[in-house]
C-alpha cells in the first residue's frame, strides 16, 4: 500500500468545538462525586489532630457497635509493604511510604494523616462514628520549616532514614532522605573569570494545586474479589497498580473509570480515598462511596514544596554567563520524595552556559506528604535563577531580555543536565515578546514590568488507543488518559485528518482499564504529545486494512492502491478501473470484506521535545495596602505544532494564572501547634477571575522533529516563569528585590515601609 | 564507540568513574555492559533512568540503537517516567528486593539509591 499524505480536512491546528463541551455546560458531565449505585454506604475518615504523635492504640469497637455502621478499617486492614522505590505518577514513590499515608501505622506524621475509616449508611452515622473511635497518641515534637527539619537535634519523623548521596555515610538517622548534585565544567574557574557576581537566598512556600473538584471514590468489591472503583483521577491505570498493591488484588480482578476531572495539575497522580473505599467496601460487601471536604484536600493531599534556595551567578561585563551555584531545599512533607531532582535539572536548562553546580537536598517535615504540581520542582528553582538573571542585567545596565537572548540555549547547546538540545525554541519566544506592544507600553509611578524564561523537559511514555470504524461509517476514537486539557479535541482532529472522515463524525471517549492496553497517566505534558504518535499508528492500520480489502475488491495488486486525500484510490494505469472508496464506504461493506474495521496504537512513546516559554507581565503596586494587581500579561511558548490552538493558550493563561497565586498570595500558613490555618478558599487566597486580566497567548511553533505533526507537550511550562517574571516587575515597580514568595500585602507593605516609600 | 556519561548521583555507584567508552549499540546492551563492570549500578539502571542519545532523551527503551559515535548520557528518569514499570515492578517485588539487597548501598548501611538518587533507605 502506498499512502501518499494524510490529505485529511485539515482539522489539526484549528479551534475545532470540544467534544466535551455540551455535557460540561449543562451539567452533564460527571465528576467524581457523581456517581452512585444502589445501596451504597458512605466513607469517612478519622484524621490525626496532631502534627506528630506516635499511635498507641487504636479502639474502634464503639464505632463498630453503632447502628448503621458497616465496616471500621485501621491500619491492620492493610499489609505492611516492603521498602521499594518506584516511578509512579510524576514522581517516586515508595510502597513503604504509600501504605502509611494511606492510613498511618506507627505515627500520624501531620495534623489530616488518615487514621482510620468508617463506612456507613449515611454521612451522619458515619460522623458520629468517627467521634466513637478511641485513638491513644503519644504526641511528639513537630517540625514544620525545611531550613529547621535539617538541623542536628530536630525532632526525627522517621528513625530509619539515612542521608543518601553523601559520603561519608551518615551512621545516625536525620529528616534529610537525600542530597543530589549536577554539575557541568568548573564552576570556581567560571566566577574567577566573571566581573559581576549576585548571590541571593530565596524562599517560597508550599502552594496547593488548587483543583476545584476535591478527591472522590465509589468502589464495590463483590464477593468473588472482583472490585469496580470510579474516581477523579490523572491516571486510572496507575490508581488500578496501586490499589492491586496495597489491598493484594490482582490488576485484572480490578475496574477503573476515571470520571471527568475538575483539576488535577499533577496532584491526582496519587492515590488517598481509593483504597480506602475498596477496603471498606470489601469488608461492609456494599458499595462505598467517599469524597473529601475542601478541608481534607488542604490538609491532606498535594501540596507542592516549599523551599529555600541559595543562587550565586557571575556573568562577564558584555554579559555572557560564566558560572551558576545554586543550592536547593525543598520540603518532601512527611515521606521522602520532593521534586528537588527535577529542580536541580532544570534550573539552568534555559541557558547556555558553561559552569554550573546545582546540589539538592530533600527534607521530610510534618507535613502532608507533596504531590506532583506542574514542571514538579521547576518552578521553584527557576524563579530564583530567573531573579538573578534580572538583577544582572540591570548591574551590567542590559536589556532583560537582551541578556536572555545573548546566553539563551539553542539546538546544540548542552544542557546543564548534560545532553545537547535538539531544535527548541526559547530565543523565538523572546523575541516574540519583544516585538510585542506590550514591551513597548509605558508605565506610570507604582508601576513594574518584568520577563522571565523557564524550561520543562516533557516526557512520552507508555500510550494505547482504539480507533473503530461504526457501521455508518462514524468512528468511536477510545483513549486511556483522562482529558484535562483537550485531550479529546486534540486526538479527534488527529484521527478525523488521518482518516480523511468529518470531525464531528469521530466521537472520542475515556476507556476505563478493561478497554485498553496499559495507559501511563496524564502528566508531564505527555497525553496529547503521546496519544496523537498512537492515533497516527492506529490510523495507519486501518488505512492499510481499507488497501488490502480495496485490492480483493479491484482485483488489484497492492502497489496498484494507494491511501490519497482520504481515500483508497487505484493508481496509476488502474487509475481508472475503480471509484475510490472512503472510510464511510468501506464501513458499508465491511462484513463482507472480512469484519470490523479497528484501529489500535500501542507505543511507549519516545521523542519528547522540551518546551520552552517567555513570560511579560505588568503590575501596579498600591503603596498604602501593599495589594498587587496583575495589569497585563503576555505568554509566549513553543508548543512545536498546536493541535488545538484555543487549548494549548488555554494551557498557557491557566499556568500563568496558577503561577501569579503563587508568586503573589498562595501559601500554608501553619500556627505554632503545627496545624494549618488557612484550609479554604476564604484564607488560602487563590487568583479568581477578576483578580486577573486577559492573559495574551502567542504561539511559537519550532516543530519536534520527532513527532509526526512537530508536536510538544505544553501543559507544565507555563507555570515555572511568572514567579520569576512578577518578582523582577515587582523590583522594577518598588526597586525592592523582592527574595520570599509569596508578595501579599503584609509581606509587600512591610518591605515598603522599611525602605522609607511609604508611610509607617 | 560511544561515549558514555553517568549524570548526578549515579557515578557513587561506579566507583566515582563517570565516564565510559563502550561497545554498545543498544541501550540493553549498554546497560548491561555497565551492570557487568559496576554490578551495583544493575538495579538501577534496571528500575528507571532516563538515557539521552546524542540529545535525544529515551526512557524505558531498552532497544533503542545506539551509533558508534554517539555520546550518550544517563540521567535521573525525568518526571513521568513510567507507570507501567511501576506496576510491574510492584509484582515483581521478590525478585526486585533480592537485587536491592545484593546492592553495596544496601550492605553498607546506607541504602539502596534504586531509581538513581531517589534513596530509599530503609
Amino acid at each position: 500500500m502506498a499512502e501518499n499524505g494524510t490529505n485529511g480536512h485539515g482539522y489539526v491546528g484549528t479551534r475545532t468545538i470540544r467534544p466535551d463541551g455540551v455535557d460540561k455546560v449543562t451539567g452533564r458531565a460527571r465528576f467524581g462525586a457523581d456517581f452512585n449505585l444502589p445501596g451504597q454506604l458512605i466513607g469517612r475518615v478519622l484524621r490525626s489532630p496532631h502534627p506528630h504523635a506516635r499511635i498507641v492504640a487504636i479502639d474502634t469497637s464503639k464505632a463498630e457497635a453503632l447502628p448503621g455502621v458497616k465496616a471500621v478499617i485501621t491500619r491492620d486492614d492493610f499489609a505492611d509493604q516492603p521498602s521499594e522505590f518506584i516511578p509512579a505518577g510524576e514522581m517516586m514513590m515508595n510502597y513503604k511510604d504509600v501504605v502509611r499515608n494511606v492510613l498511618a501505622r506507627e505515627k500520624a506524621l501531620y495534623e489530616g494523616h488518615a487514621v482510620a475509616a468508617v463506612a456507613a449508611t449515611s454521612a451522619a452515622i458515619a460522623r458520629r462514628a468517627l467521634k466513637l473511635i478511641d485513638v491513644t497518641y503519644e504526641v511528639l515534637p513537630h517540625v514544620i520549616d525545611v531550613v529547621e527539619a535539617m538541623r542536628p537535634g530536630a525532632p526525627l519523623l522517621h528513625d530509619d532514614l539515612f542521608t543518601a548521596g553523601v559520603e561519608p555515610k551518615p551512621d545516625k538517622p536525620s529528616n534529610i532522605a537525600k542530597r543530589v548534585e549536577i554539575t557541568l565544567g568548573d564552576v570556581d574557574a567560571g566566577f574567577a573569570k566573571a566581573d559581576v557576581i549576585v548571590e541571593r537566598e530565596f524562599k517560597t512556600a508550599p502552594v496547593h494545586q488548587g483543583y476545584i473538584e476535591p478527591h472522590a471514590a465509589l468502589a464495590t468489591v463483590s464477593e468473588d474479589g472482583t472490585a469496580e472503583l470510579w474516581c477523579c483521577t490523572q491516571g486510572h491505570y496507575i490508581v488500578r497498580a496501586h490499589c492491586a498493591r496495597l489491598l493484594g488484588l490482582d490488576i485484572a480482578k480490578i475496574r477503573v473509570t476515571a470520571s471527568e476531572i475538575g483539576g488535577g495539575f499533577g496532584g491526582k497522580t496519587v492515590v488517598y480515598l481509593e483504597p480506602l473505599a475498596l477496603a471498606l467496601s470489601r469488608k461492609a460487601k456494599r458499595p462505598v462511596k467517599m469524597v473529601m471536604s475542601r478541608e481534607e484536600v488542604f490538609k491532606a493531599s498535594g501540596p507542592t514544596s516549599g523551599a529555600t534556595v541559595r543562587v550565586k551567578m557571575g556573568a562577564t561585563k558584555d554579559g555572557k554567563f560564566v558560572a551558576g551555584f545554586a543550592e536547593l531545599k525543598y520540603q518532601a512533607g512527611a515521606f521522602q520524595g520532593s521534586p528537588v531532582q527535577p529542580g536541580v535539572m532544570c534550573a539552568y536548562a534555559p541557558y547556555d552556559m558553561e559552569n554550573v553546580k546545582v546540589i539538592g537536598y530533600d527534607v521530610v517535615s510534618n507535613r502532608p506528604k507533596v504531590a506532583a504540581y506542574r514542571a514538579p520542582g521547576a518552578p521553584i528553582s527557576e524563579f530564583a535563577v530567573e531573579s538573578v538573571v534580572d538583577e544582572i542585567a540591570k548591574k551590567l545596565g542590559l536589556d532583560p531580555i537582551e541578556l536572555r537572548m545573548m546566553n539563551a540555549a539553542r539546538e546544540g547547546t548542552k544542557a546543564a543536565y548534560g545532553p545537547k538540545f535538539g531544535p527548541i525554541g526559547l530565543e523565538e519566544t523572546l523575541n516574540s515578546i519583544k516585538k510585542t506592544e506590550h514591551w513597548n507600553t509605558p508605565l506610570r509611578k507604582w508601576q513594574g514590568r518584568g520577563v522571565a524564561s523557564g524550561f520543562w523537559f516533557n516526557i512520552g511514555g507508555e500510550t494505547c488507543v482504539s480507533l473503530t470504524v461504526n457501521e455508518d461509517g462514524t468512528v468511536s476514537l477510545m483513549a486511556g488518559t483522562p482529558d484535562i486539557g483537550g485531550l479529546r479535541a486534540s486526538l479527534a482532529a488527529v484521527a478525523a485528518d488521518e482518516l480523511g472522515v468529518e470531525y464531528d463524525k469521530v466521537r472520542p471517549i475515556i476507556g476505563d482499564t478493561g478497554s485498553l492496553g496499559f495507559n501511563f497517566l496524564t502528566g508531564g505534558s505527555r497525553s496529547a504529545f503521546s496519544g496523537s504518535m498512537a492515533i497516527v499508528e492506529a490510523a495507519k492500520q486501518i488505512k492499510a486494512d481499507c488497501c488490502a480489502r480495496a485490492c480483493k475488491l479491484w482485483d488489484l495488486k497492492p502497489e496498484q492502491v494507494a491511501w490519497e486525500r482520504g481515500r483508497v484510490r487505484p493508481i496509476g494505469d488502474a487509475a481508472d478501473k475503480a471509484k475510490p472508496m472512503s472510510i464511510a464506504d468501506f464501513a458499508k461493506v465491511a462484513g463482507k470484506t472480512g469484519g470490523p474495521i479497528v484501529g489500535y496504537g500501542r507505543l511507549n512513546a519516545q521523542g519528547a521535545g522540551p518546551s520552552l516559554g517567555t513570560h511579560l507581565v505588568d503590575l501596579e503596586v498600591d503603596p498604602e495596602t501593599g495589594r498587587v494587581t496583575i495589569l497585563r500579561y503576555t505568554v509566549a511558548q513553543d508548543a512545536g505544532k498546536a493541535l488545538h490552538p484555543a487549548y494549548v493558550e488555554g494551557q498557557f493563561q491557566g499556568g500563568a494564572v496558577q503561577g501569579i497565586g503563587w508568586a503573589l498570595n498562595e501559601e500554608y500558613v501553619y500556627g505554632d501547634d503545627g496545624k494549618l490555618q488557612n484550609a479554604g478558599f476564604l484564607d488560602y487566597r487563590m487568583p479568581v477571575a477578576s483578580d486577573v486580566p486577559m492573559i495574551d497567548a502567542i504561539l511559537v511553533e519550532v516543530a519536534n522533529p520527532k513527532h509526526p505533526y512537530g508536536v510538544r507537550g505544553v501543559g507544565e511550562t507555563p507555570i515555572v516563569p511568572p514567579l520569576g517574571a512578577i518578582a523582577n516587575a515587582m523590583e522594577n515597580a518598588t526597586g525592592i528585590r523582592f527574595t520570599e514568595l509569596p508578595m501579599s500585602p503584609p509581606k509587600v507593605l512591610k518591605a515598603l515601609r522599611e525602605k522609607g516609600v511609604t508611610a509607617k | 564507540m560511544p561515549r558514555v556519561v553517568l549524570v548526578g548521583n549515579l557515578a557513587q555507584l561506579t566507583g566515582g568513574v563517570a565516564e565510559f567508552q563502550l561497545s554498545a549499540t543498544s541501550v540493553k546492551q549498554l546497560f548491561d555492559q555497565l551492570t557487568a563492570l559496576h554490578p551495583a549500578i544493575g538495579p538501577h539502571l534496571e528500575e528507571g533512568v532516563a538515557v539521552a542519545i546524542d540529545g535525544q532523551i529515551y526512557q524505558e527503551a531498552l532497544f533503542q540503537p545506539i551509533a558508534a559515535d554517539s555520546e550518550v548520557f544517563l540521567l535521573p528518569q525525568i518526571a513521568g517516567g513510567s507507570g507501567a514499570h511501576a506496576t510491574r515492578h510492584a509484582y515483581a517485588s521478590s525478585a526486585a528486593t533480592a537485587a536491592c539487597s545484593a546492592c553495596p548501598a544496601i550492605q553498607s548501611g546506607q541504602g539502596c539509591r534504586r531509581s538513581t538518587s531517589s534513596a530509599h533507605t530503609r
